[in-house]
């Protein structure tokens, strides 16, 4: 069964470096604009029966930025607990990346990414 | 990235500017209205940092460093340090202009205004305040690197937080990141922290891992995979190149097969342990015991054996005098050492002190790291004996079974050359007198053929050997007869206990057969293998149950160059006593002493009555101190035949001996195996225990 990977930012450039960086690895990428709609496209995604095995999401962003969509995934009633996020953003301060981690975000990309490395991040998580 | 996805992505980032920039330019509008509308702040800051991200990613590096100017300056308008000024927006929109002509520069024909950049740039440095003008870092996450030099190993220990499975951190996911660099030569999951499963929580992690991983790749590449689980678990990399060769552990073969399983998590140690105490063979107990499987147990002995194989080739032939050569000078330096370390004391000049502390324990170290270069495993020899035993056997109509155990251990090159001898003609004594034959043995209830065990062990800095048998055992009461016919004891029986008895056997001239056989019983009798024995500074012993067997047991130190002794003094004189053949020493009062007309002088300690030795006299060492002798110190001993206690007049320390051979500076001395240099430069006599039983007629 083919893996999905989620990512969430508001850039599409990113949206779609992320996308063309993986395009060779064969899994399937779904986009949101942001935290919230993050939220809703997991829900849609795991309501037709299939789920997200990673998801990759940027911290500034409208409507709903990187840590409280991680926060809320990691809530302990949230059904999408145990997905591992990696957080890609330009930000590298290290409080920001203490609270990420306190969150439970699985890793933590700096923007701009090279795509081998993006890879070998994803295959950390998925196989 | 194929060139056709990048055009997409740049095509994808100039729709993403151009609307950013509309976006910003509105909401720039809109602050100049309303100064204090930090979603406004919030939002503009987000737009240059969105430019930034972007044009990194597409690689316009210059624009992305630009941006990020911008995004400092308006972070310190966010962070309340920067007041919405009209020269703040001037500045703002200068820079939204800018951003537009770096995008014509990328997508159209327009070149770039360098002047205006760098005078932008300084503008905004302005607001920045001197020096805090951060540049964009460089991009993280280097490729991995290229490989360098080979093949190499390293050990990895894996222990991530307990909270991994929250994060989503799946240790497997991790192990085969590290297969993909490599051969995987070991995996083992630790299991010791798993709790009781009433308290055990699934989502919780609690295992940790070992990996032996080969690999071209170089130590970082190793690191990157654990790029987000090094800073909250516990990940150590080791580059372990020098141990393996190959994917093979070179200290496997030097390690037991108990020692290998317990390191493996396979077995409890408590377990090895308890079974190495009953001196039985570990892999066949382990099975029996359901610890481990068959297959597990040979595919360790299997590794084994090949670095046992590496270990060889990667050898190299040394002559045995060059090596002898070698230790004495060590042994000489150690002494020197010993002596510099004595004037040092007095001098009290701690540095100087300290380091030859330091001296001191690293050539101990290389003393102990060359006497281990000849050290070679008892395995050839004892394998030699299955040839040995079936030849006897067959010619005696005797069915023996050879059983060898130990066979790894490692004793001193010299020493397994002057052992063999020993051992074989123990071997044959006990096909010889030992095991009957099938037919007395099916009579007796035993099984047809017969068994002879040998094993090696090392103890206490020992190494034991032992030659076992299950044959019909001694007869203390024909033994003592032989020994009176042959005026060999005048003791009464019932003076004498089986154990003395049984010690008679290693009497010159004793010889038990019946009739005189083709091997044994020809004059080289078991006072020769004593003798033999004892010259490696080695004690033997005997135990025996008639009907059930006999066992034969040599202990010998590890080597003979070196010997852990008590310097004592004795008149004038000082002595060592080797460690081993020392019970216990304590200072006697007159009650202790008994004194018998024409007899010699008895220590009773704790109701048990040893001889006492003085000598004084034989070493010519002068009287001894008359008032002292009534609260003298005595060192009880052990030798072959006899415990008896030696008057001494000083205990002076332990004292590590490097035996000077004396016959090749003087002449053998009975009594004297040696001599040692003391740290202050004069010399200790080596005490020979047995030797001393002997001359003294204890």
């Amino acid at each position: 069964m083919g893996k999905n990977i989620l990512i969430v930012d508001d850039s599409p450039t990113l949206r779609a470096s992320v996308r063309f960086a993986l395009s060779e690895t064969g899994y399937s990428i779904h986009q949101a604009e942001n935290g919230k709609l993050g939220l809703q496209k997991l829900a849609e995604i795991h309501t037709a029966g299939d789920r997200i095995h990673l998801i990759i999401t940027d911290v500034n962003m409208p409507e709903m930025n990187g840590l409280e969509f991680l926060r809320q995934l990691k809530d302990e009633n949230s059904r999408f607990r145990f997905i591992p996020v990696v957080v890609l953003t330009t930000e590298r301060e290290e409080t920001l990346k203490q609270k990420g981690r306190e969150y439970g975000a699985a890793g933590w990309m700096t923007k701009p990414f090279k795509a081998d490395l993006l890879i070998n991040v994803v295959r950390k998580f998925i196989r | 990235m194929i060139d056709q996805n990048i055009e997409k992505l740049k095509e994808i980032f100039k729709g993403e500017v151009d609307e950013l920039i509309e976006n910003a330019e509105e909401t720039l509008v809109s602050l100049e209205q309303d100064v204090h509308n930090t979603e406004l702040i919030n939002e503009i800051f987000r737009i240059f940092h969105s430019i930034k991200g972007s044009a990194g990613l597409v690689g316009f590096d210059a624009m992305a460093r630009y941006a990020h100017e911008v995004e400092s300056v308006l972070d310190r308008v966010r962070q309340g340090e920067l007041q919405v000024s009209k020269n703040l927006i001037s500045q703002i929109l200068d820079s939204i202009d800018l951003i537009k002509s770096f995008i014509e520069f990328h997508f159209g024909s327009a070149s770039l205004d360098d002047a205006r950049l760098k005078k932008s740039e300084a503008s905004l440095a302005r607001f920045l305040g001197a020096g805090e003008m951060t540049k964009l870092q460089p991009p993280a996450g280097a490729p991995r690197r290229v490989p360098s030099g080979g093949w190499k190993h390293f050990g990895i220990h894996l222990e991530l937080s307990d909270q991994a499975f929250f994060r989503g951190q799946d240790p497997l996911l991790l192990i085969q990141e590290l297969a993909d660099l490599g051969e995987m030569v070991s995996v083992r999951a630790n299991t010791a922290g798993i709790p009781l499963i009433a308290d055990l929580d699934p989502h919780v992690n609690y295992l940790t891992y070992d990996v032996v991983l080969k690999t071209l790749r170089d130590r970082a590449s190793v690191e990157d995979v654990f790029l987000f689980v090094r800073d909250e678990g516990n990940i150590t990399v080791a580059d372990i190149s020098e141990r393996y060769e190959d994917g093979i552990d070179r200290e496997l073969a030097d390690k037991k097969i108990g020692e290998i399983l317990v390191d493996e998590g396979l077995v409890d140690e408590g377990l090895v342990e308890q079974i190495a105490a009953s001196h039985r063979k570990i892999g066949e107990e382990i099975i029996d015991q359901a610890e481990v499987s068959e297959e597990q147990v040979s595919e360790v002995l299997d590794r084994k054996q090949k670095s046992k194989k590496v270990q060889i080739a990667s050898s190299l032939r040394v002559r045995t005098d060059k090596l002898d050569k070698l230790i004495n000078l060590i042994g000489e330096m150690v002494i020197s050492v010993a002596r510099i370390s004595l004037v040092a004391t007095e001098s009290q000049n701690k540095d100087v002190i300290n380091s030859l502390t330091e001296l001191d324990r690293i050539s101990r170290e290389l003393q102990e790291q060359i006497m281990m270069i000849r050290m070679v495993p008892l395995e050839s020899t004892f394998k030699r004996f299955f040839r040995v035993v079936r030849d006897l056997a067959t010619t005696q109509h005797k069915v023996v079974n050879l059983h060898i155990s130990g066979e790894e251990t490692e004793l001193d090159k010299t020493m397994i050359e002057q052992i063999t001898d020993p051992l074989k003609h123990m071997i044959r004594n006990s096909i010889d007198h030992g095991v009957e034959t099938p037919e007395a043995r099916l009579a007796a209830g035993k099984p047809e053929a017969g068994s002879i065990w040998l094993k090696a062990f090392q103890e206490e800095g020992n190494v034991v050997i032992v030659v076992e048998d299950d044959g019909h055992g001694m007869d203390p009461d024909k033994i003592y007869k032989k020994a009176v016919e042959k005026g060999l004891v005048n003791k009464k029986r019932n003076a004498i206990t089986d154990e003395e008895i049984f010690t008679y056997v290693f009497l010159p001239g004793f010889s038990t057969a019946e009739k005189v056989t083709e091997i044994s019983g020809r004059g080289v009798g078991m006072d020769v293998v004593k003798k033999n024995v004892e010259a490696l500074k080695g004690r033997i012993e005997v135990k025996s149950t008639l009907g059930k067997g006999s066992t034969f047991k040599i202990k010998i130190p590890l080597t003979i160059a070196i010997i852990d002794g008590m310097q004592i003094r004795i008149g004038s004189r000082t002595f060592v006593i080797p460690l081993d053949a020392i019970i216990e020493a304590f200072q006697v009062s007159s009650l202790d002493l008994k004194s018998i007309k024409g007899s010699r002088d008895l220590v009773n300690l704790r109701g048990n009555v040893y001889p006492l030795i003085k000598l004084h006299e034989y070493f010519g060492a002068g009287e001894i101190e008359a008032e002292q002798f009534q609260n003298g110190i005595v060192v009880l001993v052990e030798s072959t035949f006899k415990k008896f206690c030696i008057y001494v007049d000083e205990i002076l320390g332990i004292h590590q001996a490097v035996i000077k051979n004396l016959q090749t500076n003087y002449r053998s001395i009975p009594g004297i195996i040696g001599a040692s240099l003391n740290g202050d430069g004069t010399i200790s006599l080596i005490m020979d225990i047995p030797g001393i039983e002997r001359i003294m007629q204890v």
